[in-house]
């Protein structure tokens, strides 16, 4: 996914030509971007909306450092965190990292192996799983876990996008990954028998 | 020797990134003699996969600009004209 390097001095003389060439090239990604992170339908259409007109009525500030991309997805990303606080709903989450704890011993050697469904069941029968996992997780956990690997933003991206240091971003992808790891492997094993494992 | 627990670590992190060299290949050997840790970095790529899928399918280019850019479009053109009004 490749920008034009002239679009900067349309975006600060928001020259609605090259705005509107940026938005229907962004479009795409902003919108996964936002259902990856959890927003639904209207709400996920709202929140890219919204982004974009802050993007249009701050276009002066764009100084071409950042690609106009990441420069939309940082807004978009702080869009998200305020739409779902205001929607979201209080859950009891299991804290990951104990869990991770308890799956080692004090060499930390595994005592408790992965488990998970095999690779092919991830990617066919459990493939709607993932939806729900998802929805386990934490708002900032989800957003760097989407940024990274549905957008495929790199991590120092990612980093400009949610305003974090490389070490908080290794910290919530972590987390992320390893939740979802354990909410597959759970459902791997309610689905059903030894031929999962 | 890093640990499982280490390796675990380093890969869902992907501070393994910004590792020296050396211990990036100390990684990759341990990978090769532990099945679990080998396991454990496969499950994660799929998750990674399964994710992209899941939302890959649902947002594509179309000829036809999408209702909600149709909408942004016209935002842009509003806001163009009363700059240029005033």
């Amino acid at each position: 996914m490749k920008e034009r390097a002239d679009w900067t001095t349309g975006i600060r003389n928001r020259d609605s030509t090259t705005l509107e060439a940026v938005v229907h090239h962004c479009l795409p990604g902003l919108l996964r971007a936002t259902r990856a992170a959890g927003l639904k339908d209207d709400h996920a259409e709202d929140a890219v909306q919204s982004a974009v007109l802050v993007f249009v009525r701050r276009a002066e500030e764009f100084d071409g450092r950042a690609q106009a991309s990441t420069w939309l997805h940082g807004i978009l990303a702080r869009t998200i965190q305020e739409q779902r606080r205001s929607i979201s709903k209080d859950e009891h989450r299991e804290d990951i990292d104990d869990v991770m704890e308890s799956r080692f011993d004090m060499n930390g050697s595994w005592v408790r192996p992965p488990r998970g469904p095999a690779e092919h069941l991830i990617l066919g029968e459990l493939k709607d799983a993932i939806d729900t996992c998802l929805d386990g997780l934490p708002d900032r956990q989800r957003q760097a876990f989407a940024l990274r690997e549905v957008e495929g933003f790199d991590t120092e991206e990612v980093c400009k996008i949610l305003a974090v240091s490389a070490n908080n971003l290794g910290v919530l992808l972590y987390r992320a990954r390893n939740r979802l790891r354990e909410c597959l492997e759970k459902k791997g094993m309610e689905g059903s028998s030894d031929a999962l494992v | 020797m890093l640990s499982c627990k280490e390796i675990t670590r380093l890969c869902a992190s992907e501070d393994i990134r910004q590792a020296t060299f050396a211990r990036r290949v100390e990684v990759r050997l341990h990978l090769l003699m532990c099945r679990h840790c080998r396991r454990y970095v496969r499950e994660l790529s799929a998750i990674g996969v399964a994710a992209r899928r899941a939302f890959a399918k649902r947002s594509t280019h179309t000829d036809t600009p999408s209702p909600l850019e149709q909408r942004l479009i016209a935002d842009i053109r509003r806001m163009d004209s009363r700059d240029k009004r005033s």
